[in-house]
């Protein structure tokens, strides 16, 4: 009855470390001025509020065998996330129009962008 | 007695960290909507695709069945892919609109 209530314990409180983080990045995904900004509120969401809930959910699924499951897909996780953020990033500074929305005070790139 | 009153509240936790998430889940749609432009859209679409991931975990441990991981990693791979074709697709032509 112990080693249950333990379990039990244990996935809350990492379900509500990862389910904290996803409500953050969200008010940061709305409340952040320009997309790069929002890019890295939504990598919070998608490195520790994700991996805190598959992880909650394989020490809940510990006796069916789920626990290394859940790390693969959380290393899924860590190896797309980057890919994903950086070709949005590349995709968004090479969009003319929000750049024109970008607070910069001197940008390096500009140049060597519009040569192409 | 006791066991049913922790079961009771281990239940009830989880529906309430899925409601929170849903709630999180809306504040996402919402930059959907009043987006700007394409990349500003491109990003709450990965949000939303990441938070799909995180309900289906949370449901597969409140109705107990596993089986429903396999959706959670589905869902995983097919927003990764998603959000890369949208950012191919914006690089590709800059000067629409």
């Amino acid at each position: 009855m112990t080693g249950e209530t333990l379990r039990h314990s244990l996935v809350l409180i990492v379900a509500t470390i990862g389910t904290i983080f996803m409500l953050i990045s969200a008010v940061g995904v709305l409340r952040l001025p320009d997309a790069y900004t929002r890019m890295h509120a939504a990598g919070k969401a998608a490195t520790l509020g994700v991996s805190g809930l598959l992880l909650s959910t394989g020490i809940f699924f510990i006796h069916e065998g789920q626990l290394l499951r859940m790390i693969a897909l959380i290393a899924l996780f860590f190896v797309t996330s980057p890919i994903a953020t950086t070709s949005m990033a590349r995709a968004a500074y090479r969009h003319r129009r929000s750049r024109r929305r970008l607070h910069l005070r001197h940008d390096e790139m500009v140049e060597a962008v519009d040569q192409e | 007695m006791n066991e049913d009153i922790l079961e009771q509240f281990f239940s009830l936790w989880i529906h309430l960290l899925i409601a929170v998430l849903s709630i999180s889940l809306v504040i996402c749609f919402i930059r959907l909507y009043r987006g700007p432009d394409v990349p500003n859209r491109t990003v709450a679409f990965d949000t939303i695709a990441i938070h799909t991931v995180g309900i289906f975990a949370l449901f597969s441990i409140l109705s107990q069945t596993f089986t429903l991981l396999e959706g959670a990693i589905v869902t995983a791979v097919l927003g990764f892919l998603g959000t890369v074709m949208f950012a191919r697709y914006l690089e590709r032509s800059p000067e629409e609109e």
